[in-house]
């Protein structure tokens, strides 16, 4: 008997311990833009392309690689009447970047700057992606959470009979009354499933930007008023900086680079050879050693079409950067203007609007219960607070 | 349900303004500025582009909203 309490106790200890304990996780906007960092393809792309860059800078600074040329033939050997082929001439050449490899570097350079800040840029909107969502996703909740409020409150007023405590004021409804109690009811019930419904829809939209698994523990802070708004004289000074316009300042750079290489590219290289020859002489066979310098002679006026090219790349993406300005300059302002709307409408609604509900459907509660309010103070009390 | 909706708009438009302005809400990246005088003057130059054109707008703004009384 007693062996059979020790084994049912340790079954029960055991399935405790075994048993998954369920965590909520809370998710903060911070951990969230964490987490989309972490797993974003966006920034592994911009990270590849920042190394990709980083190879183009170390081969802008190389020079070309040396060519050497043999030649077999039997001229020596036709000389001296054997006929054998040799080796008769051996030749090295290099070519000799000299103006090019300066402009071609600082291209580079450029062009690697602007992966950088164009990384930056991929991070902040990843980050405003997350900030999107994650609001959302507060907002789903709140509703939720006030639906179910709307639930238990129509709930509370559809019971089949109501604690008749001692004292307390027991009410005949009408069937017309009770009619529209259960309206109540059932519009409250609606609410709840919409707003479940819609909060599992952003959740997913959560989990998805996060690459996590669906978790429906899963809590955010609540949503508050927004406490302090930005100055705007502030927000336009840090504006400069900002990483797209960094990226498009050092694209125009690079194209203002470009020309300068494009006016010392439009000549081939010239380049110096070392070549020996085998050569038959009255003595006999003998070496001849020479150096010989090649350099493109230009006849046909190309650089100034390839100037003009590099040029009108340049004047194109300074364009794009007065774009660039003008658009965030102008988005700001509008953002700016929006937020200071909603802000006092949000502050206007509380003070005009919810306080005065609020305590309109206290009153009308207790009201209905002592009987001195009927069933449409009630009604209407509950639709303007919910 | 309304007040948590504007609660909502000021958020969302608040990461708007994050964006437009490159406010970073986690490990703002290194900015890595450009002292080549060429770049400078190019900058300088774009400003002051810039600047005319958004002060001439807004005047324009601020003179249509004086007339016709618009937010």
């Amino acid at each position: 008997m007693n062996l059979k309490i020790i084994i049912s106790l340790f079954y029960l200890l055991l399935s405790t311990l075994v048993t998954p304990v369920v965590y909520a996780k809370h998710w903060t906007l911070q951990s969230s833009v964490a987490q989309a960092m972490i797993v974003s393809p966006e920034l592994r792309q911009s990270s590849a392309k920042i190394g990709k860059r980083n190879a183009d800078l170390q081969l802008s600074e190389m020079w070309p690689d040396p060519n050497i040329s043999l030649k077999v033939d039997n001229q020596v050997g036709l000389d001296t009447g054997t006929g054998d082929y040799a080796l008769s001439e051996i030749s090295i050449s290099q070519d000799i970047p000299l103006s090019r490899i300066k402009f071609q570097k600082s291209v580079a350079q450029a062009q690697l700057s602007a992966a950088v800040h164009e990384k930056s840029n991929d991070t902040l909107v990843l980050q405003n992606r997350v900030e999107k969502v994650f609001y959302e996703l507060q907002l789903a909740t709140s509703i939720y959470n006030l639906a179910i409020q709307q639930v238990k409150f129509a709930d509370r007023y559809n019971e089949p009979s109501l604690k008749n405590n001692q004292g307390s004021v027991v009410r005949y409804l009408t069937p017309l009354e009770k009619m529209r109690l259960s309206i109540i009811r059932e519009k409250a019930h609606q609410a709840e499933s919409a707003a479940e419904g819609k909060l599992q829809e952003t959740r997913t939209k959560f989990y998805k930007l996060l690459i996590i698994e669906a978790d429906d523990n899963l809590t955010v802070p609540e949503l508050l008023p927004l406490e302090t708004i930005p100055v705007l004289g502030e927000l336009r000074a840090r504006q400069v900086n900002h990483p797209v316009l960094s990226t498009q300042q050092q694209t125009l750079q690079a194209a203002m680079n470009e020309i300068d290489l494009a006016r010392s590219s439009v000549m081939k290289d010239p380049s110096i050879s070392l070549n020996r020859l085998r050569e038959n002489f009255s003595s006999g066979t003998e070496s001849v050693y020479g150096i010989m310098f090649n350099i493109e002679i230009p006849i046909h006026d190309r650089k100034s079409s390839v100037v003009s090219k590099a040029s009108y790349n340049a004047s194109q993406q300074r364009i794009e950067l007065g774009h660039l300005k003008y658009g965030l300059e102008m988005n700001l302002k509008r953002s700016f203007m929006h937020l200071n709307h909603v802000t006092e409408q949000a502050e206007d609604y509380k003070k005009k609007v919810l306080a005065p509900a609020t305590k309109i459907l206290a009153l009308s509660k207790q009201g209905f219960a002592s009987g001195e309010l009927n069933i449409l103070s009630l009604v209407d009390a509950n639709n303007t607070y919910f | 349900m309304q007040y948590l909706d504007l609660i909502y708009q000021s958020w969302d438009e608040l990461a708007e303004i994050n964006l437009y302005t490159g406010i970073f809400v986690l490990d703002e990246p290194v900015q890595i500025e450009d002292k080549s005088p060429m770049n400078n003057q190019v900058n300088n130059q774009v400003n002051n582009q810039v600047n005319n054109q958004v002060n001439n707008l807004m005047n324009k703004q601020f003179v249509r909203n004086q007339t016709t009384g618009e937010k």
